[in-house]
């Protein structure tokens, strides 16, 4: 039997390779994404391990402003007062503060700000020649206008001692001359690929913690003899709570967490497609060992009239599955090892990093996408194989293996999971509380579990009105007819297409209708005609489109000079300009945005109606004030970057919008509560008469200098807030392309396979007289038939979804992207046609003679 | 219908086919066979002419000959006025199409479509459509007018290879080359067939190839030639069964 399999195997060489392409492609992804991941981390533990070296007891703030975001938080400042505490702890050999924080931004030789993916761009205090750093030219600053750079940064921005630098920080953007750069005593330029802009201690803390007598951290080296964790362990006793103290490795592990953060997200886009590939591969899987084993059906049957029991014939069918799920899984692998490589390079090109070792391969990882793959295929390939088992000897022999069974009992079992899911979606519509979105996910579910169920009998009704747009010429209709013929067939085909689609179709009118959403609130709540600000930092103040925009989540804010405003106020043609402050806090319930600005002022621009609050008091949305049951007047307890957890008076309301949510301070607190002390948004609003153009140039010009920041007029907010939809959509198709192909492939198993079983009826054709060209053109009808048909039911289902999925979010609008909808109809007719050129060009070759000549 | 009877009657003295020492072996060199050894025939208009010999006499591979479906190595093959060995493989699409009707043993109809679109089929393919009355003849002639909607399947054997015939007629060929039609049928559906491809030539002046191996429906033909070796080895005009007999038997003594 073993043997059996075996030539069997062999002899059909390239149907085995289509099957196994998707599982390769899933197990390269899973693989690439656990190579990868281990790679680059191993790295970053091995650069960061040095870190911790030099350093015993490491003491900074503690954060009580927990955006929940990950990365790197905003730690408050460490007093200087702590540095004399700590002398006095037993076993300490010395204590110095530190400042190195995240946030310095260096300004390019081509004028814009130099950004790193991943790694920290920080500014540190200098303090010579100690523990890590080595000056590998020049000197350490001395004067509050000079700098030392690392050799990372002066490589990105090819500078050299003794010229300029411009720096963004907590304060505006700054000259400084280049005195020296320095590397590490690891002989690298950089850690993990950060720049470092080292200034003068005071200049350091004014810039980087936006304040004097600060330091973001405190270390601590012990005496001889006194072990770390001892020395940990004193430390923060003598300074109770409200510190976080750490040793020097527990320092390091931490900081190579935060470098490794990125990692998070190149495993989960790799693990996400590798999903996606395995799922659609089941169908590629199952699709070509049905196909197989129905050619086969005579020789499974012959073999049973030999006397082989079922379970042979289950087993000889699963043993082809196991090695082809084993030979797709090696290739995989080995594929996924290459694109670990180029990935890994890629990165270390975009970071900077270079990583100290090769690639580190985690083989227990591996072995689990290896069994994954097999297992996989075995899954996909048993149903097949139980199937060929149950088919009696006698008819296997006799009948042809494109035998029709009845659709009425799939029907069925189709229609019933159909009707609740639709009944559970429709549910959801109505305003049942949180209960909607599972009963909206178990509909959908439900409801594509029916639909696959359904597809077959679908194909009946729907394949002939397709037909029809298709062509009318007789080699169309044949081809119309012969994508009608084999329902079951047909819909484990297209089942890839239809789930491709489908979420291409939910995320295309999910994604539409959010954009529409977006800039529809974005405009509808700014009075304001002119808007500065950075990149996206206006669409997310209000807390909208992935939360708010702070130092503290690991994305620096862009900010600019609080004169910037003032000055743009003084514009001719200018009749109201407000700042606006931006900033996260905690309240006991959770994170909230927060702003701080002048209420009244704003209030115009943002078509509210409120007052500012006096200083150590805030305004709160009205939502806010309800959902936790509190009133003006009242003391409210949150948490602020720089102060946390303090008491503020309830001095108004607001109706929270699109723009503004959550607490407003009075500006003038801003220094003491907030990360940044400058402006993230300044709204400008036109006199009469003025013209736009004129005002539009002469506030840019205000912002000139600092090329983070940009004034956008009203549609180019709209534009800008709906944009970062547009980013994600558009990752997720690219993903999605890559099923598309499988899907192809599955079409092309398909017709290989039908050309293969009516070589007959070809013959037959081409002997009545259709030409090469007809055949070729019933063959592509047949195939773009099924694609569209595909294409057809993912799009109407998952467009249908993705309606519902609007509806339950909320959202103003619901949009139904047609053009783009026809524009993927158009790509699965391409599919289709991409599909046929093999199998086509075959049935034209069909050799007339031997189709009709009789065995 | 008028026409078509005057044309043939005008042309009842022409030739249909012909094939001019043409020549086929397969293989090369010591293990070539030759099938075909420089064999000339006629084939007149307006009779049932039937080709026969023992297997491997060539018999198939010079109908394939005739009807264009396989090539030789020399010798010319015409129908009416088209030399078909100099014909394109488009030439010879649309020459099969509308000059060419084909009857074979194992039917070849197309499942998916019923037995009316399979019949119209040659027509369908070059955009021609049925004179209606010529249509409601042939149909009846092979009694399937309550029979047009059904698919293959859902008819039996006998009535299937009438389907076939039908389709063959439809386009008023130059010549119908029918391969062993009866070799798959009992003998009473195998008998229909014959006496509709008899009532064919006689009352629609049709001109008709049949291969066969047997002498039954080989005498239902005006002529009978026989095929030995790849050669034409004897030739009889309208025979009954036994002559017919006769000779087969004769060939395969000298044969032996």
């Amino acid at each position: 039997m073993l043997k059996a399999a075996l030539k069997g195997l062999l002899a059909r060489k390239l149907r085995l390779t289509l099957a196994g392409f998707a599982v390769v492609l899933g197990v390269m992804a899973v693989s690439a994404a656990m190579i990868t991941t281990t790679t680059i981390g191993s790295g970053f533990d091995s650069i960061f391990a040095s870190t911790g070296a030099n350093t015993d007891v490491s003491v900074s703030g503690k954060s009580d402003v927990d955006s929940g975001m990950g990365g790197r938080a905003f730690a408050p400042p460490v007093p200087a007062s702590v540095v004399a505490d700590l002398e006095d702890v037993p076993g300490a050999k010395s204590v110095r503060g530190e400042v190195s924080v995240d946030g310095a931004r260096p300004v390019g030789p081509d004028g814009k700000v130099i950004s790193v993916q991943g790694p920290p761009r920080s500014g540190v205090a200098w303090h010579g020649e100690t523990g890590l750093v080595r000056l590998w030219s020049g000197r350490g600053p001395t004067a509050p206008d000079e700098v030392a750079i690392n050799g990372g940064l002066a490589d990105r921005g090819q500078f050299t001692v003794g010229e300029k630098i411009d720096v963004l920080t907590l304060a505006p953007r700054q000259s400084f001359t280049i005195v020296g750069i320095y590397g590490y005593s690891n002989g690298r330029g950089s850690m993990g690929g950060d720049t470092q802009v080292a200034f003068t201690e005071p200049v350091a803390q004014k810039l980087m913690l936006g304040a004097s007598d600060v330091y973001s951290s405190v270390t601590v080296t012990a005496e001889r003899g006194v072990s770390r964790s001892a020395l940990r362990d004193r430390v923060a006793a003598a300074l109770g709570d409200g510190y976080t103290v750490r040793t020097g490795d527990e320092l390091a592990a931490s900081t190579a967490e935060d470098g490794k953060a990125f990692l998070d997200i190149v495993r989960m886009v790799l693990l996400g497609f590798s999903g996606l590939s395995l799922l659609v591969g089941i169908f590629l899987i199952l699709n070509t060992f049905s196909i197989l084993v129905a050619q086969r059906t005579g020789e499974l049957a012959l073999m049973a009239a030999l006397g082989a029991r079922r379970k042979q014939i289950v087993g000889s069918v699963l043993v082809e599955a196991a090695i082809v799920g084993a030979a797709a899984s090696v290739v995989g692998i080995g594929l996924g090892l290459g694109v670990s490589v180029l990935l890994t390079m890629v990165m270390e090109a975009n970071s900077g990093a270079s990583l100290p070792v090769g690639l580190t391969v985690p083989v227990p990882e591996l072995v689990l996408a290896f069994v994954l793959g097999v297992v996989v295929t075995l899954v996909a390939a048993l149903v097949p194989a139980v199937r060929a088992s149950r088919v009696p000897p006698v008819r296997a022999m006799r009948a042809s293996a494109a035998e029709q069974r009845s659709l009425t009992r799939i029907t069925w079992l189709g229609a019933v999971p159909a009707a609740l899911g639709v009944a559970a979606v429709v549910v959801s519509l109505a305003d049942i509380g949180s209960l909607r979105w599972v009963a909206l996910a178990g509909g959908v579910v439900l409801g594509l579990f029916g639909l696959a169920l359904l597809t077959p009998v679908l194909s009946r009704s729907l394949l002939p009105a397709l037909g029809r747009v298709v062509g009318w010429s007789m080699p169309s209709k044949l081809g119309n007819r012969n994508a009608a013929r084999n329902p079951r067939r047909t819909a484990i085909t297209v089942s890839t297409l239809v789930i491709t689609l489908g979420l291409v179709g939910g995320v295309s009118v999910i994604a539409e209708s959010m954009r529409a959403d977006l800039s529809a609130s974005a405009t509808r709540d700014l009075g304001a005609d002119l808007v500065i600000s950075g990149d996206g930092v206006a669409g997310r103040a209000g807390g909208q489109g992935g939360g708010p925009p702070t130092a503290a989540d690991g994305r620096i804010m862009p900010t600019f000079d609080a004169s910037v405003v003032d000055q743009a106020r003084a514009v001719p043609g200018v009749s109201r300009a407000v700042a606006q402050y931006v900033d996260t806090v905690r309240f006991e319930w959770g994170a909230s945005p927060a702003a701080a600005a002048d209420l009244s002022q704003l209030s115009a621009v943002l078509n509210l109606s409120a007052r500012t609050p006096a200083p150590g008091s805030v305004a709160l949305d009205s939502a806010t004030l309800s959902d936790h049951g509190l009133k003006v007047g009242d003391m409210v307890r949150l948490a602020t970057q720089r102060a946390g957890w303090q008491e503020f008076r309830i001095a108004g309301g607001y109706e929270a919008n699109y723009l503004l949510r959550g607490p407003v301070f009075n500006p003038s607190d801003v220094a003491s509560l907030f990360v940044s002390a400058a402006p993230a948004i300044g709204y400008v609003q036109l006199a009469d008469g003025a013209d736009a153009a004129t005002v539009t140039r002469a506030v840019s010009r205000l912002v000139a200098d600092n090329p983070e920041v940009s004034v956008q007029d009203r549609t180019q907010l709209a534009d800008d807030a709906a944009g970062q939809i547009s980013i994600a959509e558009t990752m997720l198709y690219v993903l999605l392309g890559l099923s598309v192909v499988i899907g192809i492939l599955g079409i092309i198993n398909t017709m290989a396979l039908s050309i293969v079983e009516r070589t007959r009826e070809l013959g037959l054709l081409r002997a009545v007289g259709m030409r090469r060209s007809h055949m070729v053109r019933m063959v592509v009808t047949e195939s773009v038939v099924m694609s569209l048909f595909g294409a057809v039911l993912g799009l109407a289902a998952g467009g249908a979804a993705g309606v519902a999925v609007v509806r339950v979010l909320g959202l103003s609008a619901t949009e139904i992207p047609w053009v783009s909808l026809a524009v993927f109809l158009g790509l699965a007719v391409v599919a289709g046609l991409l599909a046929a050129l093999a199998p086509s060009t075959r049935a034209a070759r069909v050799n007339v003679l031997s189709a009709i000549a009789y065995e | 219908m008028t026409t078509t009877a005057v044309e043939n009657t005008d042309t009842l003295t022409g030739l249909a086919a012909r094939a001019v020492g043409v020549a086929k072996a397969y293989g090369t060199g010591a293990t070539a066979v030759v099938a075909l050894d420089d064999i000339s025939v006629d084939i007149r208009r307006g009779r049932f002419t039937a080709i026969m010999g023992p297997s491997g006499s060539g018999k198939s591979t010079l109908m394939h000959a005739l009807a264009g479906l396989d090539t030789v190595d020399s010798g010319e093959v015409w129908i009416g006025e088209t030399r078909l060995t100099t014909l394109s493989d488009k030439g010879l699409a649309d020459l099969r199409r509308n000059r060419v009707g084909f009857v074979f043993q194992q039917f070849n109809l197309l499942p998916t479509l019923s037995a009316e679109e399979n019949i119209t089929l040659p027509l369908a393919i070059a955009k021609r459509t049925a004179d209606q009355a010529w249509f409601d003849l042939v149909v009846d002639a092979v009694g399937l007018a309550d029979r047009l909607t059904h698919r293959p399947s859902e008819l039996s054997g006998g009535q299937q290879q009438r389907v076939a015939c039908a389709r063959a007629l439809l386009p008023k060929p130059d010549v119908i080359f029918a391969d062993e039609p009866t070799g798959n049928l009992d003998s009473r559906s195998g008998a229909e067939i014959l006496r509709f491809l008899r009532r064919s030539v006689d009352e629609f002046n049709q001109t008709i190839v049949m291969v066969t191996h047997d002498a039954t429906a080989a005498a239902y033909a005006d002529r009978v030639v026989f095929l030995q070796d790849g050669k034409l080895v004897h030739d009889l005009v309208e025979p009954d069964a036994d002559e017919v007999l006769d000779t087969m038997k004769t060939l395969s003594e000298g044969d032996s």
